[in-house]
């Protein structure tokens, strides 16, 4: 395994006001590694990524980015310090259009915009066609493309992905797939949250099994789909869908 | 008659649009009804005067009432009354937000704001009226039977053209980006790098700007009281809801209808009515249309 980018030690997190939904969760990324949280609805897989992407402020653990404590910073020196994240909802800006919102995801980039905005259509030909429209008008495929174009802006060291497949027709879960595997190769590292357990695990190099804001199992992507407790757990009820 | 009505509709209308950009934008990117709104304008107004007290409104220039010094002390109160609003969400806002307070704290902090605003005018320069200016001018026929003064033909100039500025500066600067961005999802506009409080401050800066030259604007034509902004309060946050919040487009049609609204109802009903209007239009679209306009039904 490479030197790690991600460790998240013992992070506890919730909702302002709330008790709290991750009791305590450790979570490391190498870079260029593909890793995936998996776990029932309401294991806390979402609330760790939006800890880690600075929305919430963890009350305890610890969070270092390449070494870096980046433990509670906001949100947008997250991304200053490299880390990219795609919502799983509401992630692209519909009332602008998707050159505009590829410059907003960009707002931290001074001086290479421009190389950087080239980049991104060059990487996704369907947005270079529809630069003017407004992102409303994109199907739900291209929305995911469109953010993860815009997370890329800031030419991040790791992007975390929450839920990106949701609500893609099955085709289109492939080449969301495909693309995730393409930018692991490119040496960007992600982090996803799936409900579509199988099919990440299948792109994943390894895997996270979290419930009740805990950490279950954890390993190899290959060792968890051949794991007869996680298969049963956690696998077994989505096999339509993967 | 109905020529004169909608001249002067516009006017109204130029003036409220200036105002309820601002309503507007406080309601989409800081989430709050800010009630204070109409003392900016209020403030505007009098921090114009205290200009103009020092500098004089100007020999007129050409057919206006006023030289440039009139539009020196309208700069200097849209700088400075941004500084206020700035101030003022530092002071009670910002502190209210940073405890996560319920939306209807806010609502009664922008209350308590708005009075002591009003109350500070009253105490600096008294109830009494005040003018900028008191040179007579003649009005210009535009249309047969439309008439306006050249001081109000100049505000619809100006309005148009801070507008049109306004644009530009949503549409292509790094900064008005990241506002519309954040007027659609912190969330989302935060993980792109913005910072929330630097879009909090150029949006109280741009907002308090536009309302002191609504509030001079409204001085000029004719004269400035403490209540100025207060009575235009109700069509401020008609136009900003009847727009669809969040938009420059929403609000400044917005304006318009409200202003034309209130100036048309006056050929049916008495004068006494017509601050009736813009409450009428608010219920209207509230029951209508609630999300206005332009905007994205919820």
């Amino acid at each position: 395994m490479s030197a790690l980018l991600l460790t998240a030690t013992d992070v506890v997190a919730g909702y302002a006001g709330g008790l709290p939904v991750v009791h305590g969760v450790s979570v490391d990324v190498a870079s260029r590694e593909i890793v995936t949280l998996i776990g029932p609805n309401g294991a806390g897989k979402s609330t760790f990524l939006k800890t880690i992407a600075g929305l919430i402020a963890p009350e305890s653990g610890r969070v270092e980015l390449g070494g870096r404590e980046i433990t509670a910073l906001p949100a947008h020196r997250v991304v200053a310090s490299g880390i990219g994240y795609v919502p799983q909802t509401g992630n692209v800006f519909t009332t602008l259009t998707i050159h505009e919102n590829l410059k907003v995801g960009g707002h931290t980039v001074r001086g290479e915009l421009a190389a950087r905005l080239e980049r991104a259509y060059a990487l996704f030909p369907v947005l270079a066609e529809k630069r003017r429209q407004l992102a409303r008008a994109l199907s739900g495929g291209q929305r995911q493309m469109l953010a993860i174009a815009r997370a890329l802006m800031t030419e991040p060291q790791l992007v975390l992905l929450d839920e990106p497949t949701a609500g893609l027709a099955p085709q289109v879960v492939g080449d969301v797939f495909r693309l995730l595997r393409r930018l692991a190769e490119s040496g960007v590292a992600i982090l996803m949250v799936e409900q579509n357990a199988k099919a990440a695990l299948h792109v994943s190099d390894r895997g996270y099994v979290l419930a009740e804001g805990r950490n279950r199992v954890a390993g190899r992507a290959a060792d968890l789909l051949t794991n007869p407790a996680v298969a049963e757990a956690f696998l077994g009820g989505k096999r339509a869908r993967a | 008659m109905i020529g004169q009505a909608i001249a002067d509709g516009i006017l109204t209308g130029a003036i409220i649009a200036l105002g309820a950009i601002g309503v507007s934008f406080t309601l989409q990117i800081m989430r709050f009804a800010n009630f204070a709104h109409s003392e900016l304008l209020t403030w505007g107004a009098y921090l114009a005067l205290v200009f103009t007290a020092f500098a004089g409104p100007g020999t007129p220039t050409g057919p206006f009432s006023f030289g440039w010094q009139l539009l020196a002390a309208a700069a200097f109160a849209a700088l400075m009354t941004g500084l206020v609003a700035w101030a003022v969400d530092h002071l009670v806002f910002r502190t209210l937000r940073r405890r996560g307070a319920h939306p209807l704290t806010m609502v009664f902090a922008a209350f308590g704001a708005a009075l002591v605003m009003r109350n500070v005018v009253v105490l600096i320069w008294g109830h009494g009226s005040h003018y900028y200016t008191r040179e007579l001018q003649m009005s210009v026929e535009l249309l047969p039977g439309v008439r306006m003064l050249p001081d109000q033909i100049f505000i619809l100039a100006l309005a148009l053209v801070v507008v049109v500025c306004l644009h530009g500066f949503l549409t292509y600067s790094r900064t008005g980006m990241a506002m519309r961005a954040m007027a659609e999802s912190p969330p989302l506009a935060q993980v792109c790098g913005v910072e929330v409080d630097a879009v909090v401050r150029w949006t109280w800066i741009i907002s308090g700007a536009l309302a002191a030259l609504a509030g001079v604007f409204a001085g000029l034509t004719p004269q400035l009281h403490p209540e100025i902004g207060f009575n235009l309060l109700l069509a401020l946050f008609a136009a900003a809801i009847l727009g669809g919040t969040g938009s420059l487009a929403g609000a400044v049609i917005g304006g318009l209808l409200v202003g034309l609204a209130e100036n048309l109802s006056l050929l049916f009903i008495s004068a006494g009515y017509k601050t009736a209007m813009p409450f009428l239009v608010l219920l209207l679209v509230l029951l209508v249309r609630p999300q206005g306009l332009f905007g994205e039904r919820a």
